[in-house]
């Protein structure tokens, strides 16, 4: 079967403020299937948003790309210039964090959202009236009429987000991006707008490539969770599966050190350290300066994924984790789940 | 008043810390404004000649090992005129970008820190200053006082406070908003202490960035004075003094005096404007 | 309860903003007359989402802003609302402190650690040199920073060594309240937790009192003895930490505990057509979804 979005081995390096070029993306590898949601979750600088935008072919200039990103077996990088707007407009979908950055301050929602709908060159305008006020009742926004007179700035940021998923659904694509989407929002807002977005998706068959730094919300509407650190996936798991014993260690760190409702700890698990960069990591595993379990080998040697029963894991002593998954110093976020 | 903003990055546009790293032309106009300057202190010990010095047999001579750029229409040395009208020529708008800068940044902060009605009052104020024309504003002040280098110099320093004042302000109120601002004043700092220590430093690449850039309009602009006879009066040597003198040559053929001069208030100018720009750029990318 | 160390008392705070049809006065309350109180070495939480008054009400704490009406006390006495002398300012300075949201702006870019935690102190204390890079070692142990931080400016620092910098900044007048405005909110989760145990470490070790104010319920029952929710410039519900999440009963704080991610969470629509979820008799004002007119 082949994917719908199949990224290959990807390495993307900057040009770096000095001289020089700075790996921000290792080696990531990751399919996404026709109508399958994926979650892509880590820490600030784990590489998941330059992921997202080297699909999207929006990498800052002088950056470097090796590997190869298919979308329904076309190759994404090999694109040109008008193949590439086609695809942006027709058949992909994106949501940013900020929607107040990606919208024309200065036009209308109605005017932003037709300019959407007639890039794509084939409905009528009163098709296109009728989908956009379709999408906005879809996307739970009452006074269709009333807001598409309105500018960007009278629209609190959890309207506007709305808005820009509607906009985002106008070509009726085959993939979404969704790029943090609800971190700048207020909670009950940020339930809203994911409810939205998991709702139309599934409604509309979509595949969706969900970003996000939060791995319970990734969980709430993902199937499948791949997870970041220093520009390589450390993990991909089925979404219920994380935090069991094959986890990987990051991961566990991660769900052991989130404060969680109904739990309250003397004190919290940490990983120890800060996350690094992709351009520290040395020949090792990325993780090793923060892994509570680190041995000579793992500064040594880059650990390949391995398969594991729901997944696959980049960890030399996987079986060794299994083994020692009651031990405290790992065990606290699995044993919830 | 988000509940969960997300870190904003620090903009690395906002032009606040130093470490300059410079590009080639940045490079070629930093050595320039060096050599420029080291040629107005050490004139009297570089110049061949003594540049009012008078030689009636040697008038409108041509280059020559001599004299290096020629002589003028008495005989002095262009060279040694040169040297030596670097120093009132680049004198003048250190005095005007100085008190423009001093001037300036008390009135930004101030507009800044206090900030509602005196702001909006400073501001219009800063532009009606702006809409004066600085070399109007020289001119009356040499009507009053009499023509040197001063009255144009302190007169036009006036005009060019807004172009400091506007830019500082606006960085200034960014500053201000910033939480470090608002932790230094909970701990119960004074507004002086804080605008002098805190503010200000964060505050001082971009001044000198407006003051390079300035400098080198009041160059110009005090050169025309000189020029119009107005500023430094002969047997000073001065570089606008030097390109009117040389008017009355060009007509007999000798262009050497006004060329040499002008170029070289070009090249003086040109300079301070890519300096400018190239901390500007310099300040900005090394933000992190 | 022992001793309040802080006392709100009516808070109120009204920003004048321009007329619009959703603000016809042309006044936007921040803070409608809201009290708390704040135990002496406790840990209160003011939980609400943006609009909810919450940063208003510390900013008004520390003084960067003046109420409109209400009092603060801190110990028992009130702090004025006035401009106060230079003496007054200090003197409340070690009283509360704050740490802000933001790491990257909350330290001057062009101070070393050391030199910021010494002017702090110079300015509270009288001690001499040694006194102080002695004081300042201790501070720096405390939030876990070392010598080599010491030394280096903040942009040569990680976030969540910045904002151990910031709290340390706060401790170094010796406190009796700290206001955490947001201050684990910018922090990846696994820097958070590393912060979140420091604050429970320096609490027990120092006794300062905690004022929480966050939007993360989470880290609240981590954290926090005390809660109160705050939703559009008022206070709907207060208690215990432990009573309040276990057994909310305003259907806002039922909705928020429900909006937080967690394991087998399912996200749900619940205003899709404008109308207030009902439940126990509490119906909900409907939110404006058009932006709140900000101050």
């Amino acid at each position: 079967m082949s994917a719908l979005l199949s990224i290959d081995r990807l390495r993307v390096e900057l040009p770096a403020a000095k001289k020089g070029m700075r790996t921000v993306i290792h080696d990531v590898s990751l399919d996404v299937q026709a109508g399958e949601a994926v979650g892509l979750v880590g820490e600030s600088g784990s590489g998941k948003s330059m992921t997202t935008r080297a699909v999207m072919r929006l990498l800052p200039e002088g950056a470097r790309l090796s590997g190869e990103i298919r979308f329904d077996g076309i190759s994404i990088p090999g694109m040109d210039r008008r193949a590439l707007r086609r695809w942006r407009a027709t058949r992909v979908g994106m949501i940013f964090q900020d929607p107040r950055a990606h919208i024309n301050p200065v036009r209308t929602i109605g005017d932003f959202l037709f300019e959407g709908v007639m890039l794509d060159g084939r409905l009528s305008t009163s098709q296109a009236r009728e989908r956009i006020s379709h999408l906005m009742r879809a996307v739970g926004i009452a006074d269709v009429d009333r807001r598409l007179n309105q500018y960007p700035h009278e629209l609190s940021g959890g309207l506007l987000q709305r808005v820009m998923i509607a906009a985002a659904l106008t070509t009726e694509p085959e993939l979404l991006l969704a790029d943090e989407p609800t971190t700048a929002l207020d909670v009950t807002t940020q339930e809203e707008v994911i409810a939205i977005i998991d709702e139309l998706r599934r409604e509309r068959g979509l595949a969706m490539l969900f970003i996000t730094h939060d791995l319970d919300l990734a969980a709430a509407v993902c199937g499948r969770i791949a997870v970041m650190y220093a520009g390589s996936i450390v993990e991909e798991q089925k979404a219920d599966a994380l935090g069991l014993a094959t986890s990987h260690p990051y991961t566990k760190g991660l769900l052991a050190a989130r404060p969680e409702l109904g739990r309250r700890e003397r004190r919290l698990q940490t990983i120890e350290g800060r996350p690094i960069s992709a351009f520290e990591v040395g020949d090792g595993c990325a993780f090793a300066t923060r892994c509570p379990r680190v041995r000579d080998r793992c500064r040594q040697e880059r650990p390949a994924p391995t398969q594991v029963p729901g997944g696959r894991v980049a960890c030399h002593f996987i079986d060794f984790i299994d083994a020692a998954a009651g031990s405290p110093a790992v065990g606290s976020g699995g044993g919830t789940r | 008043m988000s509940v969960l903003q997300v870190a904003p990055k620090p903009d690395s546009r906002e032009i606040t810390s130093w470490g300059a790293r410079f590009d080639g032309p940045t490079t070629v106009a930093c050595v320039i404004v060096v050599v420029f300057t080291l040629a107005a202190v050490f004139a009297p010990v570089i110049a061949p000649y003594d540049p009012t010095q008078v030689d009636p047999s040697a008038v409108y001579q041509g280059p020559s090992v001599a004299h290096l750029l020629g002589t003028d229409n008495t005989g002095r040395d262009i060279l040694s005129r040169l040297l030596h009208g670097a120093r009132s020529s680049l004198l003048g708008p250190a005095i005007v970008v100085l008190i423009a800068a001093v001037v300036g940044t008390v009135i930004a902060v101030s507009a800044a820190w206090i900030g509602g009605r005196f702001d909006a009052f400073v501001s219009r104020a800063l532009d009606v200053i702006f809409a004066f024309p600085g070399l109007i504003l020289a001119i009356v002040a040499v009507a009053v006082i009499g023509p040197g280098l001063l009255a144009p110099a302190a007169a036009l320093s006036i005009s060019y406070i807004p172009y400091i004042a506007r830019v500082l302000r606006t960085a200034a109120i960014r500053q201000r908003n910033l939480p470090y601002i608002a932790a230094l004043e909970v701990q119960g700092f004074g507004a002086v202490a804080i605008c002098v220590r805190h503010l200000v430093p964060n505050l001082l690449p971009l001044l000198i960035v407006q003051a390079t850039v300035s400098y080198g309009y009041a160059l110009l602009d005090l050169s025309a004075i000189s020029f119009l006879g107005l500023g430094t009066q002969p047997p000073t040597p001065e570089w606008g003094l030097m390109v009117a003198n040389g008017q009355s040559s060009i007509i007999a053929g000798h262009v050497e005096q006004s060329l040499y001069a002008g170029l070289t208030i070009l090249v003086a100018v040109v300079a301070f404007n890519v300096l400018g720009q190239g901390l500007a750029k310099a300040f900005m990318g090394d933000d992190r | 309860m022992s001793n309040p160390v802080l006392e709100v008392r009516d808070l109120r705070k009204v920003y004048p903003v321009a007329v619009t049809d959703d603000c016809p006065d042309g006044e936007f309350t921040a803070l409608h007359g809201e009290s708390f109180t704040l135990a002496s070495g406790g840990s209160l939480a003011v939980v609400g989402e943006s609009g909810s008054g919450k940063t208003t009400c510390a900013r008004l704490i520390v003084g960067l802003e003046r109420a409109t009406s209400g009092a603060v006390l801190i110990d028992g006495v009130e702090q004025i609302r006035t401009r106060a002398s230079s003496a007054r300012r200090r003197q409340r300075g070690r009283q509360v402190q704050i740490v802000f949201q933001d790491p990257y702006s909350s330290l001057d870019p062009r101070q070393r650690v050391r030199d910021c935690l010494n002017e702090v102190l110079k300015l509270h204390f009288d001690m001499d040199a040694r006194e102080r890079a002695r004081r300042v070692g201790e501070l720096l142990d405390q939030v876990g920073l070392d010598e080599r931080q010491a030394g280096a400016l903040p942009r040569a620092l990680s976030g969540g060594q910045r904002q151990r910098v910031a709290i340390a900044r706060a401790l170094a007048a010796e406190p009796k309240v700290l206001i955490l405005d947001e201050a684990v909110a910018a922090l990846d989760v696994s820097i958070q937790a590393q912060v979140l145990n420091v604050l429970a470490d320096i609490r027990d070790a120092t006794g300062v009192a905690y004022l929480f104010i966050t939007h993360d319920l989470a880290v609240v029952q981590q954290i926090c003895d005390d809660v109160v929710v705050m939703r559009s410039g008022r206070i709907v519900e207060r208690g215990t930490v432990a009573s309040v999440l276990e057994r909310p009963t305003h259907p806002y704080t039922q909705r928020l505990l429900a909006s937080v991610p967690r394991p087998g969470w399912t996200p749900r629509r619940r205003t899709t057509t404008g109308e207030p979820p009902a439940s126990n008799g509490h119906p909900l004002p409907p939110e404006s979804e058009t932006k709140e007119p900000l101050p």
